[in-house]
C-alpha cells in the first residue's frame, strides 16, 4: 500500500489576522480576521479599495508591524512571539519588500551596486559573495551597466528595478511588492514583472503583490481581495483577469 | 506566468552573471552557488576564472566601515561642524588646566624666591658642636621633609665686637660708631667645614677678615689694614687683617644682614671659635638656612606643605633651637590666593567643556539623523540596532580621531607656550595629557551612549522621502539628556584640583543651568501665555509647548556662552593691569576663552534662527491659504526667538553673576568695574546676536503653499 503523502507546510499561513490603529476618533481596524495561505513558489495579488488593508497586510509579512490578534506563520516564524533579534533576523533571512514609495528603500548615497551590497552587510557573508549576487541580481534586472550610477542618475523604471534587486539581496523567501507598477505604462510594467518572473522562478520565492492593476493578474497565480480589512475573495488568477 | 528569461542586452559579455542572465533564470541571493553552471564542472571553473578576472577591478565595494566613512563625506557640513567642536573643545579642555596649573607654579615659585626660607639657630661651644648640630638639624629636616628643603649656607655669628686697634692705633670709642659682628660661613658639606677648620687651625695666626665695602668706609678701613678685635663685654683682643671687601651683602646668600647699626665681619670659622674663647661665656650662635626646591615642593600642595614646616619648627623649638624665619606663613597665603584662582579656573574650564559636550551632542544628532533616515530602511531589511549602531560609531570615530589629531598638536604648541613662562619644571606633558584626557574621555562616554541610545531607537520603516527621522519624543529627549554620562565623568574630575578643596560653587554650576533650562522651558514668559488668540502667540505658544526640545539645545549652548562671557570678561579687562606675568598669562587665555564663547553663542543662535525659520515657513505654508499672513508668520517666530533668548542670556547672566561673586575673580579691580566688564561684555554678545540672527534669517518674498512640509515627520 503506497503511504499517503502529507502535503507540506504553506510558506505563509495566516489566521483570523487583525491590525488595529489608535486614532483620536478611537481604534481604527485595518485587518479584520483575515485568512491566508501561500505556498512556496506562489504569486499572490492583493487587490482592493485604497484603505482597505492592503499595505497593512504587507507590513505584517514584513515584520515591520505586530499582528494584534490572529495567528500569522511565515517560513516557521511566528510573527506574533518574536524577541527583537529574532524578527532581525527574519526580516533579513525571510522577506524582502518593495515598498510603495520604492524610491524611500534605495539609499541615495550610495551607488547602483552598493545599493544592494547594504542589505546584505549585516549578514554573515563573504565579500565576494555579496559582490557576486549584486552582480547577478543587477545583470538579470538590466542594470548591468549602470552599477556606478547614483540613485538620482537613474529613469523611473530603473529605480524600480533597482528596488527589486535591494529586496532580493538577501535572497528572501517571501517578496512584497507594493504596487511597484504604479506609475507605469503597461509595456514597461509587464517588462518589469517579466524580469522579476526570470529572478524568482527557479527559487521556489513566493510573491505577494499588491496592485490596482487587474490586468496584470496574468503574472500571478491567485487573487486575493480585501474590503474593509476582510478577505473579499481569493480566487485563482485565470478568474480575476478582465 | 510569464517565464521566459529576460533577453541578453548588447554589451553584457560574458561573465557568469550575464551567461546566467541570458541563458536561465538567474536566482537571487546565495542561490548562485547552489546552481550547476552549464556544461559541466570543467566550464563552471572556466566561467568562474573569467568572472574572478572581472570582479577585481570591478565597481566599489561597500563596508561598514565605508558607510561610516560616507556618512563623513555626504554631510560635509556637519562633519566639519562636529569636528570643530570636538577640536575647540579638546583644546580648550586641555590648555585652561594647563595654564591653571603653569601659573600655579609660576606663582609658587616667585612665592617661594620672595620668602625667606627656614633658618634654625642654636648657640655652640666649639667646632665640633656646631657639626653636631648641623648633622642633627639636617637629618631632622630630611626626615620631615626630604627634599623639598634644600640645605643652604651654614654660619656661626659672634656679636658684639668693637675695633680696639687699627694698623696698631688704638680706636677710643666713640658714640654712632657702629659695633662689629663677626660672621663665619660654613661650606655646604659638615665634613668639608670640619677639615677647613682643621686647615686654619695648622696654618695658625695670619687671619684675615673681610667685610662690605660700605661698613669699611664708615670705619675708615682700607684693604691691608691691621686690625684688633675686642668682646664689647670685655676680654682679649684678636688681630687681623682686612683681606677683602664684597659687595654688601653678608655672607653667599645674604641671608645673615647684621642688626641695623652693625658693621659685619666674615671670617673663617676657626678664627670665629678662636675670637670667642676670648669673650667671656665665649659661645657663637650656629645658625643652618633651608630653601625651599620648587621643584620638589610642588609636588605637594602648598597648604599640607606648609603644615609639614609648622610641624618641623614646633619639633625644632621644642628641642631648644631657635627658628627665626620659616616659609610656613608665605605658603599659607599662597593656598589662600590660589584657591580662588583654581577654583574660578576651574569653573570656567567645566563651563568651556560642558558647552562643548552639549554643542556636540546637538551636531553629532544632526549629523546622524541623516543616516538614520538610511538606517531605518536598513533595519526594514534585516539590519540589528547593533549594525547600526556601529556605523554611528564608525561615523563618530573618524571625526573624533580627526579631533583628537588636530587638538594634540595645538595642545602641544600651548604647552611649549605655557613652557616660555619661567618655572621650575618646563615639562607640561602629564598636564596636557591630564587636561585633554578629561574632555576626551566624557565626550566620548556621551557620544557613544547618545548613538547607541539613537540606534536603538531608531525607527525600522523606511521614512518619506524628504523627511527627517523621528525617533519621538521620547528619543530626542533621551538625546538631549544624554550629557549625563559626559558630565558624571567630567564634573568631579574637573573640579579636582591639584589638590585644593572642591569647589561647591563650580559643582553647582552645570546643575544651576540645567534647572535654569527646566525652569524655562517650564514656564514660558508671560507674553506668551496672555496672549490671548493672536495667531502669531497662538502658533508661537503651540511651538514652545509641543517642541521644547527644538529650543533646548540652543538655550543651553546659550546660557552657558553667556555665563562663560560673564565669569571670563572681568579677568580679561585685567590683563593689562596683572601684576605678574603668570596672572597676565591666565588673563590673556581668559580674554582667549571670552571670545570663543562669544562666536560660538554666535553662531549657536544665527544656525537656531535659520532652522527655525526655514522650518516654521515650511510647516506654516499650507496655513497660507486660510488667511495666515507674512506679517504673523515672522511675528510668531519673533516671539518664539525671544522667548529663547530671553531664556539663554538672562539664566546665564545670572548663573555667571552667581559664580563671578562666589570666586571674586576681578579682584584685582573694583567690585563694579567688575561687574561693569560683564554688562559690557553681554551687551557685545547680544548686539553680535541681533546682528547675526539679521543676516541669517533669509526671510522668502511670500510663503509658498507647494512647499509645505510634513509637521508631523519633524520632532
Amino acid at each position: 500500500m503506497k503511504p499517503e503523502r502529507i502535503p507540506p507546510a504553506p510558506l505563509v499561513r495566516i489566521r483570523r489576522l487583525a491590525r488595529t490603529y489608535p486614532a483620536s476618533s478611537g481604534p481604527v481596524a485595518a485587518l479584520r480576521g483575515v485568512d491566508l495561505d501561500l505556498a512556496e513558489g506562489t504569486r499572490l495579488a492583493v487587490m482592493g479599495r485604497s484603505g482597505s488593508g492592503k499595505s497593512t497586510l504587507l507590513d505584517v509579512l514584513a515584520g515591520l508591524e505586530p499582528p494584534d490578534g490572529g495567528e500569522v506563520h511565515v517560513a516557521g516564524h511566528d510573527l506574533g512571539h518574536l524577541s527583537r533579534r529574532e524578527r532581525d533576523l527574519y526580516r533579513r533571512r525571510v522577506v524582502g519588500y518593495v515598498w510603495q514609495q520604492f524610491e524611500v528603500g534605495i539609499l541615495p548615497g550610495l551607488t547602483v551596486f552598493q545599493n544592494v551590497l547594504a542589505p546584505q552587510l549585516a549578514g554573515g557573508r563573504s565579500r565576494g559573495d555579496r559582490r557576486r549576487t549584486a552582480t547577478v541580481l543587477l545583470q538579470a534586472l538590466r542594470l548591468g551597466g549602470r552599477l556606478e550610477a547614483r540613485p538620482s542618475e537613474l529613469t523611473p523604471i530603473e529605480a524600480r528595478r533597482l528596488a527589486v534587486a535591494v529586496a532580493l539581496a538577501n535572497g528572501p523567501r517571501l517578496l512584497l511588492l507594493d504596487e511597484i507598477t504604479a506609475g507605469l505604462d503597461r509595456v514597461a510594467a509587464r517588462g518589469l514583472l517579466d524580469d522579476l518572473d526570470g529572478l524568482v522562478g527557479r527559487t521556489r520565492t513566493a510573491v505577494v503583490l499588491v496592485t490596482h492593476d487587474a490586468r496584470l493578474c496574468d503574472h500571478v497565480d491567485r487573487v486575493l481581495v480585501l474590503r474593509d480589512g476582510m478577505v473579499l475573495a481569493d480566487v485563482a488568477s485565470s478568474a480575476a483577469i478582465p | 506566468m510569464v517565464m521566459d528569461p529576460p533577453p541578453r542586452r548588447s554589451g553584457d559579455g560574458p561573465t557568469r552573471a550575464g551567461t546566467a542572465a541570458a541563458g536561465t533564470a538567474v536566482p537571487p541571493g546565495g542561490h548562485v552557488r547552489d546552481r550547476p553552471a552549464a556544461g559541466g564542472p570543467r566550464d563552471a571553473r572556466r566561467a568562474s576564472g573569467i568572472a574572478r578576472r572581472r570582479w577585481r577591478p570591478g565597481p566599489a565595494g561597500l563596508s561598514r566601515s565605508g558607510l561610516g566613512w560616507g556618512q563623513v563625506r555626504r554631510w560635509p557640513g556637519r562633519s566639519l561642524a562636529l569636528w570643530l567642536c570636538l577640536t575647540t573643545t579638546f583644546v580648550l579642555g586641555g590648555a585652561l588646566p594647563l595654564v591653571a596649573t603653569s601659573t600655579s607654579r609660576t606663582a609658587l615659585a616667585e612665592t617661594l624666591a620672595r620668602s625667606a626660607g627656614l633658618t634654625v639657630e642654636q648657640k655652640v661651644a666649639g667646632p665640633d658642636a656646631f657639626s653636631a648640630f648641623r648633622r642633627v638639624v639636617d637629618d631632622q629636616v630630611r626626615a620631615t621633609l626630604g627634599d623639598r628643603l634644600a640645605p643652604g649656607a651654614a654660619y656661626g655669628r659672634l656679636g658684639p665686637l668693637e675695633l680696639a686697634t687699627v694698623n696698631g692705633h688704638p680706636r677710643p670709642a666713640r658714640p654712632g660708631r657702629p659695633r662689629l659682628e663677626a660672621t663665619s660661613f660654613a661650606p655646604p658639606s659638615p665634613a668639608d667645614g670640619a677639615s677647613d677648620a682643621a686647615e686654619q687651625d695648622a696654618a695658625g695666626g695670619d687671619a684675615r677678615i673681610a667685610m662690605s665695602g660700605a661698613d669699611a668706609r664708615r670705619l675708615g678701613l682700607q684693604v691691608g689694614d691691621d686690625l684688633c678685635l675686642a668682646p664689647v663685654a670685655g676680654g682679649a683682643t684678636w688681630c687681623a687683617r682686612l683681606g677683602g671687601l664684597h659687595g654688601g651683602r653678608g655672607g653667599p646668600e645674604g641671608l645673615t644682614q647684621p642688626a641695623r647699626g652693625t658693621a659685619g665681619l666674615t671670617m673663617p670659622l676657626a678664627d670665629l671659635f678662636q675670637l670667642a674663647r676670648l669673650a667671656p661665656g665665649g659661645t657663637v650662635v650656629a645658625g643652618l638656612t633651608y630653601r625651599l626646591d620648587p621643584a620638589h615642593a610642588a609636588e605637594l600642595p602648598p597648604g599640607r606643605l606648609a603644615g609639614e614646616i609648622d610641624r618641623l619648627v614646633a619639633a625644632l623649638e621644642a628641642a631648644g633651637r631657635r627658628v627665626p624665619s620659616s616659609p610656613a606663613a608665605a605658603l599659607a597665603r599662597f593656598e589662600a590666593e590660589q584657591r580662588a584662582t583654581s577654583a574660578w579656573l576651574r569653573t570656567l574650564t567645566a563651563l568651556v567643556v560642558l558647552e562643548g559636550l552639549v554643542a556636540s551632542l546637538g551636531v553629532a544628532n544632526r549629523l546622524l539623523d541623516g543616516w538614520r533616515a538610511q538606517a531605518a530602511v536598513l533595519r526594514a531589511r534585516g539590519w540589528g540596532w547593533r549594525q547600526v549602531w556601529q556605523v554611528e560609531l564608525t561615523t563618530l570615530g573618524w571625526i573624533f580621531a580627526g579631533a583628537v589629531a588636530a587638538a594634540l598638536p595645538l595642545d602641544g604648541a600651548l604647552s611649549g607656550a605655557a613652557g616660555a613662562i619661567p618655572r621650575p619644571r618646563s615639562d607640561g606633558s602629564p598636564e596636557l595629557v591630564g587636561g585633554i584626557s578629561v574632555p576626551l574621555v566624557g565626550l566620548a562616554v556621551t557620544l557613544v551612549t547618545a548613538s547607541a541610545l539613537g540606534a536603538l531607537s531608531a525607527p525600522a520603516r523606511p521614512l518619506r522621502p524628504r523627511s527627517r527621522p523621528a525617533p519621538g519624543e521620547r528619543g530626542r529627549l533621551a538625546s538631549a539628556v544624554l550629557g549625563l554620562p559626559g558630565i558624571a565623568v567630567l564634573i568631579p574630575s574637573l573640579l579636582r584640583g591639584s589638590g585644593a578643596a572642591a569647589d561647591p560653587w563650580g559643582s553647582l554650576a552645570p546643575v544651576a543651568g540645567a534647572l535654569l533650562v527646566g525652569i524655562a522651558m517650564a514656564y514660558p514668559p508671560a507674553r506668551l501665555r496672555h496672549s490671548g488668540h493672536d495667531p502669531a502667540a497662538v502658533l508661537a505658544r503651540g511651538q514652545v509647548r509641543s517642541r521644547p526640545l527644538q529650543h533646548m539645545g540652543v538655550t543651553l549652548v546659550l546660557m552657558l556662552a553667556t555665563a562663560t562671557i560673564v565669569l571670563a570678561a572681568p579677568a580679561a579687562a585685567a590683563a593689562s593691569i596683572a601684576s605678574s606675568r603668570a596672572a597676565r598669562a591666565m588673563d590673556v587665555e581668559a580674554a582667549g576663552t571670552c571670545l570663543g564663547a562669544t562666536v560660538m553663542a554666535w553662531t549657536g543662535l544665527a544656525v537656531h534662527v535659520r532652522r527655525t525659520g526655514e522650518r516654521r515657513r515650511r510647516e506654516y505654508a499650507g496655513l497660507a491659504g486660510h488667511g495666515l499672513g507674512e506679517g504673523q508668520v515672522r511675528r510668531s517666530l519673533a516671539l518664539e526667538r525671544r522667548w529663547t533668548w530671553w531664556c539663554g542670556l538672562g539664566g546665564g547672566s545670572l548663573l555667571g553673576l552667581a559664580l563671578e561673586a562666589s570666586h571674586l575673580p576681578g579682584a584685582a579691580m573694583p567690585p563694579w568695574s567688575a561687574v561693569g566688564f560683564a554688562v559690557a561684555a553681554l551687551c557685545v554678545l547680544a548686539a553680535g546676536a541681533a546682528g547675526g540672527a539679521r543676516l541669517a534669517d533669509r526671510e522668502p518674498a511670500r510663503i509658498d503653499p507647494l512647499t509645505a512640509g510634513a509637521i508631523s515627520d519633524e520632532a
